[in-house]
């Protein structure tokens, strides 16, 4: 056990069992993001590896809002992902709130 | 003291982050000096043609010059020169021509600031990739202030803007990481640079019911805001979402908001609203249970300090170093590299109230420490100030 841990108070100690699975400790007054990281990293590697249990399939992406149009479709191949993305990423790089252009766009 | 902010494009309809940034700073410095914006009259950021006015302007009272485009951008050829010149072997001339193709080509920018140089103490440069900041600082090096606006992508290693990254007096990062990798390119540590990001103004008062109540929202969600892209990361959200729901059995939902590029899942748990008002998106904001930051790539995400503003945890992409420096210097958000951790994290946030009230917190004061608008005008205020001082 951690000198911080061994410190902590049962008040402070956060306990969340499931499927009596490894707890992850929290001190509340005092969070620390790297140490819960490592305590999630630790209990993901002392579980067993697990199957999906179920596969996701195309299926289970039904689109109900497509892209608008005139935008490129969808590239395919390693070589069109990639131009894909670099067109993106250049032409959309300063595009956080791209609003106004969208409104442009549907004027 | 005279500034000059010198920037790809600028006005009120504009809402491009490194833009938005540039008009938020130019304002508020506006307080300490006389300044004036250089920019083009592009409006659209894909081909830059010209758009508004040309010569002189007021936005919200901040004096604009623009200039014009003499050459539109050709996404076709420019795409087709910057797959060229990122995956072979080149020359510096292709690097140029690149350059030239990536725009906005101004050159009567670029002689104005020749011809005035004069008449500023500094020129403060947005967005280390584009011609104006190319040009503008190999014209006036010894006046130059870059605000880079980088991301850890491969334009940053062309070797023109290795030598570009030592020319400037000084730098103005977003980010220790973005600091870092700029250093680590261009071995640039010499040059005087400070983090400091921008501030951002948040409204006091929210209507989470009200916003509830339109878009019949109930129960615990997490809320998404931004472009919804696969580089965004968002394709990779939604089948983590989906199979941490399959596999728990949790009624968690998740709120989408902006515009959309990529096909989303027909899931009665999944809400694409569109475009919200400002009113509404911090609404909707405070009502969640934390912010979902899936992005590979981020200079510095405003809706992630938004969100800390708010007291709202964040969960995030630790494979985008910004994000995950940020969550650990704040002590006020999660992170995950795959679908395990992503659901150790989210069932981590679902199942303790107090560790998400805890770190939107610390998030609260990492915002007030580091984003309010009154730690960002001083940090300008330094950086000028020291080089100043290096003047006497």
């Amino acid at each position: 056990m951690s000198e911080k841990e061994s410190i902590m108070t049962d008040e402070k100690k956060h306990k969340k069992t499931s499927e009596g699975e490894q707890d992850i400790k929290i001190d509340y007054e005092n969070i620390d993001v790297a140490d819960i990281m490592d305590q999630i990293k630790t209990k993901i590697a002392t579980q067993p590896k697990k199957e999906p249990e179920f596969p996701l399939v195309e299926s289970d992406y039904v689109p109900y809002a497509a892209a608008p149009p005139g935008l490129p479709p969808e590239a395919s191949g390693v070589k069109s992902k990639i131009k894909a993305r670099i067109l993106e990423k250049d032409f959309e790089f300063l595009g956080r709130r791209e609003k106004a252009l969208e409104d442009q766009v549907l004027k | 003291m005279k500034v000059a902010f010198v920037v790809q494009r600028y006005g009120l309809e504009i809402s491009g982050g490194a833009e938005l940034h540039c008009r938020w700073v130019t304002e508020h410095m506006q307080k300490y000096w006389d300044v004036q914006v250089l920019t083009t009259r592009a409006f659209d950021y894909i081909t830059w043609k010209d758009h508004y006015p040309k010569g002189d302007d007021l936005v919200n009272n901040v004096p604009v010059r623009r200039f014009s485009v003499t050459k539109p951008r050709n996404p076709e050829k420019f795409g087709r020169l910057q797959n060229y010149i990122l995956t072979n072997e080149h020359r510096k001339e292709d690097e140029m021509k690149w350059l030239d193709e990536e725009g906005p080509l101004s050159p009567s920018l670029i002689r104005y600031i020749d011809e005035h140089k004069n008449d500023f103490d500094y020129f403060i440069f947005f967005s280390y990739r584009y011609y104006h900041s190319y040009w503008g600082i190999n014209t006036v090096p010894e006046k130059s202030i870059l605000v880079p606006t980088a991301e850890n992508d491969p334009v940053v290693h062309l070797r023109i803007f290795k030598d570009l990254f030592r020319k400037p007096q000084a730098f103005i990062y977003n980010s220790v990481e973005e600091r870092k990798m700029i250093n680590r390119v261009s071995m640039n540590d010499h040059v005087l640079g400070e983090v400091v990001g921008v501030g951002t103004v948040v409204p006091s008062e929210v209507f989470v019911d009200d916003f509830r109540q339109k878009y019949d929202i109930t129960g615990d969600y997490l809320i998404y805001i931004g472009r919804i892209d696969e580089n965004k990361g968002c394709a990779e959200l939604f089948e983590f979402f989906l199979r941490f729901k399959k596999e728990t059995g949790s009624d968690i939902k998740l709120v989408l908001v902006g515009s959309t590029l990529l096909k989303i899942p027909s899931h009665p748990d999944i809400r694409y609203l569109g475009f919200l008002s400002e009113e509404e998106k911090f609404s909707a904001l405070a009502g969640s249970l934390a912010m979902i930051m899936p992005s590979f790539y981020e200079s510095l995400s405003m809706v992630t300090l938004e969100a800390w503003a708010k007291r709202k945890p964040v969960l995030a992409n630790a494979r985008c170093e910004v994000l995950k420096g940020q969550c650990l210097r704040s002590n006020a958000g999660l992170f995950y590299e795959d679908q395990d951790e992503f659901s150790e994290a989210l069932n981590l946030l679902l199942s303790s109230p107090q560790l998400t009230d805890a770190m939107g917190k610390n998030g609260e004061l990492y915002f007030n420490q580091n984003y309010t608008w009154e730690v960002i005008e001083n940090k300008y205020l330094s950086v000028v100030d020291q080089l100043e001082k290096r003047k006497e």
